[in-house]
């Protein structure tokens, strides 16, 4: 892949953030991460609107759950409703492992459900196997890769 | 004392009676000589034998009998032969019969009345005696007899109470209504008791309410109808039916309360551990990180050190697991279901089977095994972790598990027996608290969860679990399962209205 794939990360807690970051720096794919705070920031930047008016539309989706505004069940929903966006692959990255939580991931069409783990080692595994598995394993349609 | 006083007067009355019956016999006499033969002069000693009937002996009457008889007899050889001597004979032999047929008039009134009055004796010692107060009242609601345990009730001496109105052993506020009831009854007078699903109460002579009970029922006789109430005094019954009844109110509101303080505890076990996890991840993570980053920079001390703080954070969040499986015992439970045991068992086998493979460990099941009615996960995890834990507390050589039921009345009792080291006796309670650990953490991991959860599932199936054991005997593990869950629950609450009662 010649260009950086672009990632959109959906997460309120900062210390996450910088962690998220940290794991994706020692993946070895060339990425852009993009970071939102909340639930409506995620949907703007998604729709273009707003501030976000110029970004890429993202390549993966990294989704936190518990979110302020606009909870992460709620983006995921509108995501997978909406014909533009819902091809984009969404993993649901928390810290729950409520099994209604995981039920209602996957009933709403999440891709994947991933459980933050508690070692860095383990969460850089987690961050490199996503990535791995959604861009080197993974087919996916030519219209959201090459976009 | 008054026995005997009772004794000289009947005596005295006697010794009257005998001196007028012999001035009466002598005055008959005297009269039957003035008369000539010919007149019945005998006839009048009848008077004698009927006065006998004062007197409680039958020979007095007798006696009367054969006396008045002898001066008949006494009175011909004296008297003035006149007329026909047959008629004279005749005469007398008339007057004989009559004195004999006297007697045994006399005697047989004496006999049935005296017949009468043992019964009249025994029946008033049965109303007497009655545990329940007795009255009986005429149709206008006016009391004719009350026996002594109506003194007793209501505080009223017999003489006070007959002839007065009923109600007059009724508090105010129900009167007007009780007459009206009364007229009621005598339209359709059948046994009934009396006031059914009322509240019915008497009233003392000291202005004192008390609960009573009260049957009706009626008689007749040429005097009229009567009406019989019988009446019992329900105080202490009351009482203890109220005590019940509030012990009964105070356990279910306490059961409400503890239900409701268990699920708020689990929810919050829940949250708590939960959201701890949370800023337990940051410390574990930004702690490697700092390890991963600045290997090269550090010493060996403060790597020591973040070994240390990861150890630590780990440590945490397997107690935060822990707990957080304690806490869904109760807040993820299921319906009960039928569940065989025996599918039970071969589920914790597969689980299990590397761990079974890698201790070399042989677990033996005495089948049959029963079908219960149970929440299906919760009794993999019990199994699953008393054969763990069999397996791992074992001694050199192979360890050896038995598994078997038995049936009791209400419940299954299953034991899981291992081979391995034992519990000492002192420690054989603490093992089902939670967090109890016995061994140090380098010699046995886990964080003493294992056993706590077992309790938590058993107490759910409306049992109990416990331990046999020596240390270097083995131990086995005994629990019960209700056969009935609700029926286990309703003795449980049984047992605790009566401690309650009685303590």
């Amino acid at each position: 892949m010649d260009r950086p794939v672009e990632i959109l990360l959906v997460e309120d807690n900062e210390a996450d953030i910088r962690l998220t970051r940290e794991g994706i720096k020692e993946a070895k794919i060339r990425n852009n991460l993009h970071v939102v705070r909340d639930g409506e920031e995620a949907m703007d930047f998604l729709n273009k609107k707003g501030d976000y008016r110029d970004v890429i539309t993202p390549d993966l989706i990294l989704l936190d759950l518990n979110l302020p505004k606009k909870d992460g069940r709620e983006v995921l929903e509108e995501i997978k409703n909406d014909d533009r966006l819902a091809l984009i692959p969404v993993v649901v990255l928390t810290t729950s492992e409520a099994e209604k939580d995981i039920v209602k991931s996957y009933k709403l069409h999440a891709n994947c459900y991933v459980t933050k783990p508690m070692g860095i080692d383990q969460f850089v595994e987690v961050i490199t196997a996503i990535e791995n598995f959604w861009f080197t394993i993974v087919k996916l349609p030519t219209g959201i890769k090459g976009k | 004392m008054s026995k005997m006083t009772d004794n000289s007067a009947s005596f005295n009355f006697n010794y009257l009676l005998l001196a007028g019956l012999g001035l009466v016999s002598i005055a008959v006499f005297i009269i039957d000589l003035r008369f000539p033969l010919g007149v019945a002069g005998g006839i009048p000693y009848a008077l004698l034998i009927m006065a006998t009937y004062w007197s409680r002996r039958k020979r007095h009457t007798v006696g009367a009998g054969i006396l008045s008889t002898l001066l008949i007899v006494a009175g011909y050889s004296f008297s003035q032969p006149s007329g026909y001597l047959v008629m004279a004979v005749a005469n007398r032999l008339m007057a004989i019969i009559v004195i004999w047929g006297t007697v045994w008039f006399v005697i047989n009134y004496k006999r049935s009345l005296n017949r009468i009055k043992k019964s009249e004796d025994r029946m008033s010692a049965l109303f007497e005696a009655a545990t329940e107060g007795i009255i009986i009242s005429d149709l206008n609601g006016r009391i004719v007899m009350a026996n002594q345990k109506i003194e007793e009730l209501f505080g009223y001496p017999r003489e006070e109470l007959v002839g007065e109105k009923i109600e007059v052993l009724i508090p105010n506020r129900y009167q007007p209504k009780h007459k009206r009831f009364r007229l009621d009854y005598y339209d359709d007078p059948e046994p009934r008791p009396m006031g059914q699903g009322r509240d019915l109460y008497g009233l003392h002579k000291d202005g004192e309410e008390f609960p009573v009970e009260v049957s009706l029922n009626h008689f007749e006789n040429e005097e009229g109808r009567f009406v019989i109430s019988y009446v019992i005094d329900i105080t202490q019954r009351k009482k203890a039916e109220h005590k019940l009844l509030k012990a009964h109110r105070e356990l279910k509101q306490k059961a409400v309360e503890l239900k409701h303080s268990n699920e708020e505890l689990e929810q919050f076990a829940y949250v708590a551990s939960h959201d701890l996890q949370e800023p337990l991840r940051m410390v574990a993570s930004y702690t490697q990180l700092l390890a991963r980053r600045y290997k090269d920079q550090l010493d060996e001390d403060a790597s020591d050190f973040i070994n240390y703080a990861v150890n630590g954070a780990q440590r945490m969040q397997e107690l935060l697991n822990d707990l957080l499986q304690f806490s869904r015992v109760g807040s993820r439970a299921k319906r009960f279901k039928k569940v065989s045991s025996e599918a039970v068992i071969e589920n914790v086998l597969q689980n299990l089977e590397r761990y079974i493979e890698e201790n070399d460990a042989n677990i033996v099941t005495e089948s049959p095994l029963p079908e219960l009615s149970a929440d299906k996960l919760q009794l993999v995890q019990l199994f699953q972790n008393l054969i763990q834990n069999a397996i791992k507390f074992k001694k050199e050589g192979k360890p050896e598990v038995r598994i078997k039921a038995s049936e009791l009345e209400d419940y299954w009792q299953f034991s899981v027996a291992d081979n391995g080291m034992g519990i000492d006796e002192n420690y054989q309670k603490r093992i089902f608290v939670i967090f109890q650990r016995l061994h140090q953490r380098e010699a046995y991991s886990g964080s003493g969860i294992g056993l706590a959860i077992c309790k938590k599932i058993v107490e759910r199936h409306g049992g109990e679990i416990w331990v046999d054991s020596e240390p270097g005997r083995g131990a086995t593990f005994h629990f019960t399962i209700a056969k009935n869950l609700e029926s286990a629950q309703e003795e449980k609450r049984k047992e605790a209205i009566k401690n309650q009662i009685f303590s």
